[in-house]
């Protein structure tokens, strides 16, 4: 059985200026099987993956590839000898088909120099029919295709190219219930043909359905490596966060009793959803549960003023309430964390105070209009403190810190405008499992404080862990609305994929549809 | 310790902007006074200066605009300030009180700023294609009214403005410059209105979550631009005691030279005001200088594009060269 690794690599460091990455890092790598390397946001996953596929150099120790050593200059010499890596956020060029990105930087050409069109589309049809993917799309632009089957043309491009090493960061992120399974069997396929793949996920369930072997990285170091068969989720979160972390979270509160705080009825806009009614009280944790594209967000964003309605009714407080943009229903105490951290939430380049303070900017000032900093430095440390962002000041700029921190800022910004209603859309996504828990807790705490929260999840098990109240949505259409007692993931998942009972809905090609893609009912 | 200065501290010290700009600022100083031996004299550099007063207002006006992003830019302050002088010199004409007349000028410069603030940040055009319709339509309309002769009948009081002093500092600069410029500094750096924009310029989107009221914010923006436009055209009129048709022509340019000059991203959210300021002293300095050289006035644009390629060009290697030792760029 024992034969060369594929990818050998011993005692790893790397440091950025002074900040340790990596510390002692050894990792192997064989043809066939599926490695799952997990860790934290932070942990040096990616610095690990950009030093296999030649983006950086380590400062030192070794990396044997097939038997012999090997010190990567640039990219290129990796990919050489056969690593590919497709990243979180694919890169590609949406304008150009499928073939031009399957072929790109490495076109065939004729011997009088035009291209090869001809062998180009046999190849790439080859290259796609090996990973499943249907060889029709060959000619169609990339912006035609969903984000997943995208990320499934990336994953032919290596092919293509006979990788024999692939590393897939964070794969499934941006991927729906059904590519995710796609993906799964063309990695059973890539392993058949003895390549070798490197998967990085938070998602812990998934590693036990592929991988082979996992690696724990924590703060730089290995603290794990093992079969898959020999550990189990809660081991694996152990030694992620090196604590114990309890799955059973849920802290029942009484709500019953009140008048709802906001209720929603029939409320449409045509081509994203349509007859949605709900309502929430304060104290209650309402899920919004479905698919990506299913118009969950929309719906929030009619909410709080930044989308309008068609048709329908938004009830706040007793009132009808119809407001015409966030400034506006922040007055009225409704509160949104947007979806996209980095592109809609903050501030980059700015520091942690001042990404804080940004909502209350106003009510902080003299009546000159000059900033009370004492009062800003005073409410921005407060909330600092409370979510424990781990960074030394205030003032450093939040474009250095963990995704999970970066969440945590943007929250707190929240958390200055006093909310009675909090509408979360995606609060974890993407971030590691201890601050993810973090979160969690603090949800609890706020909703004890009175305080009504919409949770927009694509993380069913997230959902059930925290929520008492389920809204399931699918294509923009209310699948419905379950309590705790009878919501199971099971039954979830049914009404978020369209199913009806034993009805099982024929969606073969729904995997070809682009997600925001809008559904006339 | 010499050499630690000149390795270390110097090269961190001049890839920030500001400190890169005195550093030129004092080099120009220097060479001047080399040229001209009457140069080095507190009252020829004021009496210098004053020639770039018109040219702050207006690029304090174009900071605040490209600082709050969104491609924000405005082409039209320089007709702006066209018409604005026209309208001056109109109202002086019919006997309005002068004074009265400047007042009412800044007002119209504000009017003037409000219609790019409308078509700009509430009904959206792109800011380069909205200002720069306003630019040929404000820019036409001054030499239309005036069929593109100067107005100059101007009471002779009216000149204390751009050529009086008091205490020996000009007028312009002691009364229009410095208090406009200490007044926009206070309210871009120490007000919530300056942070919000700021933010808006990072991330319009964020600020738009946060509550931060992006399009009013522009919309003033906009506006304060034709105010400064105004209040420059009171300025200009003053001191030649004539209302020219075309005096703004070129300036919408030079100011948005002296703003890049001064640091501000052209993207926004990232700059500063006294940036600006430098640029503007090291501009008009050199300006006069080679007046003073006596070298044609044409040389003195490209001399203009010079430095600002040159600055430009030399702040980015030292960045870059200051990046690759601390081990950013790795």
């Amino acid at each position: 059985m024992e034969s060369t690794p594929l990818l050998q690599l011993t005692n790893i460091y790397k440091s950025f200026g002074g900040v340790k990455a990596l510390s002692g890092v050894s990792l192997t790598a064989n043809s066939g099987e599926v490695h799952a390397v997990v860790g934290e946001n932070g942990a040096g996953k990616s610095t690990l993956m950009k030093i296999i596929s030649g983006a950086l150099r380590p400062d030192s120790g070794q990396i044997v590839w097939n038997g012999t050593e090997y010190t990567f200059q640039e990219p290129r010499d990796a990919s050489k000898l056969g690593i590919a890596i497709v990243y979180q956020e694919p890169l590609y060029f949406n304008d150009l088909s499928v073939v031009e990105n399957l072929f790109l930087g490495e076109e065939i050409k004729r011997p009088n120099g035009t291209l090869d069109w001809k062998s180009m589309t046999e190849q790439g049809v080859d290259a796609l029919s090996r990973i499943g993917l249907p060889p029709e799309i060959i000619r169609k632009p990339m912006s035609e295709l969903s984000l997943g089957v995208k990320q499934l043309v990336l994953i032919a491009r290596a092919v293509q190219r006979n990788a024999r090493l692939l590393i897939l960061d964070e794969p499934t992120a941006i991927l729906s219930q059904r590519e995710t399974e796609v993906l799964f069997q063309t990695i059973h396929t890539l392993k058949e043909n003895n390549v070798s793949i490197l998967y990085i996920s938070h998602r812990l369930a998934e590693i036990f359905e592929i991988a082979d072997y996992v690696t724990v990285l924590r703060d730089g170091h290995v603290v794990m490596d093992s079969k898959v068969t020999d550990t189990n989720e809660n081991d694996l979160i152990n030694a992620m966060t090196g604590r114990k972390i309890s799955t059973e979270i849920y802290i029942p509160r009484n709500f019953q009793q009140q008048d709802p705080l906001l209720s929603v009825h029939n409320l449409t806009c045509d081509g994203y959803y349509s007859n949605i009614s709900f309502s929430i009280k304060p104290k209650q944790i309402l899920a919004f549960y479905g698919l990506v594209g299913a118009g969950r967000s929309e719906v929030a964003r009619t909410i709080i003023g930044e989308m309008q309605a068609d048709f329908g009714e938004i009830i706040y407080q007793g009132r009808p309430i119809r407001p015409r943009s966030s400034r506006e229903s922040i007055g009225l105490g409704i509160v949104y964390l947007p979806e996209d951290r980095r592109s809609q939430g903050l501030f980059f380049i700015r520091s942690i105070k001042d990404n804080i303070s940004a909502s209350i900017l106003q009510n902080i000032s003299s009546r000159i209009g000059k900033i009370n900093s004492n009062l800003e430095n005073s409410v921005v440390s407060q909330i600092f403190q409370k979510l424990a962002i781990k960074a030394p000041t205030i003032e450093i700029p939040v474009s250095s810190l963990s995704g999970g921190n970066q969440q945590k800022v943007v929250l707190g910004r929240n958390l200055t405008l006093k909310p009675k209603l909090l509408i979360l859309d995606e609060p974890t996504h993407g971030i590691d499992v201890g601050t993810k828990n973090e979160i969690h807790k603090l949800i609890f705490e706020l909703a004890n404080q009175e305080i009504a929260i919409i949770l927009i999840t694509s993380d069913l098990p997230e959902a059930l862990a925290i929520a008492d109240t389920f809204v399931v949505m699918h294509e923009g259409r209310l699948m419905g609305i379950l309590d705790r007692q009878e919501a199971n993931e099971e039954l979830i998942l049914r009404l978020a994929l369209g199913i009806n009972g034993n009805n099982r809905r024929q969606d073969e090609h729904l995997i070809l549809r682009a997600p925001l893609q809008t559904h006339n009912e | 310790m010499i050499e630690r200065f000149f390795k270390q501290s110097l090269p961190a010290l001049l890839s920030n902007r500001v400190y890169f700009l005195i550093a030129l600022l004092i080099i120009v100083l220097i060479f001047l006074s080399l040229i001209s031996p009457y140069f080095l004299n507190t009252r020829t550099i004021l009496d210098i200066l004053r020639m770039g007063t018109v040219l702050l207002l207006l690029s304090i006006g174009q900071t605040l605009v490209i600082l709050a992003g969104g491609a924000g830019i405005d082409l039209s302050v320089g007709a702006m300030l066209s018409l604005s002088g026209v309208f001056l010199g109109i109202l002086s004409r019919t006997g309005v009180d002068i004074w009265v007349a400047a007042l009412l000028t800044i007002l119209f410069g504000g009017l003037l700023g409000s219609i790019n603030g409308f078509t700009v940040a509430i009904w959206g055009l792109p800011p380069l294609i909205g200002t720069l319709g306003s630019m040929w339509a404000f820019g036409a309309l001054a030499l239309v009214i005036t069929n593109g002769v100067p107005i100059s009948n101007f009471p002779r009081e009216f000149a204390f403005i751009g050529d009086g002093r008091i205490l020996g500092i000009p007028t312009q600069i002691l009364l229009v410059a410095l208090p406009v410029f200490v007044i926009i500094y206070f309210f871009l750096n120490w007000s919530f209105l300056g942070r919000w924009v700021y933010l808006i310029g990072v991330n319009e989107t964020a600020a738009k979550f946060s509550g931060i009221p992006v399009t009013r914010v522009r919309f003033s923006l906009y506006t304060l631009n034709g105010i400064l436009a105004g209040i420059g055209a009171v300025v200009m009129a003053s001191w030649l005691m004539a209302a020219r048709p075309d005096v703004g022509s070129g300036m919408e340019l030079q100011s948005i030279t002296v703003t890049v000059l001064g640091g501000t991203n052209i993207f926004g959210g990232f700059g500063s005001l006294l940036g600006t300021l430098l640029a503007v002293l090291i501009v008009t300095l050199v300006a006069s200088g080679l007046q003073l050289a006596g070298i044609n006035a044409i040389w003195q644009l490209a001399v203009l594009g010079f430095i600002l390629l040159g600055a430009v060009s030399i702040n980015q290697l030292i960045y870059s060269l200051k990046a690759k030792q601390s081990g950013l760029s790795a």
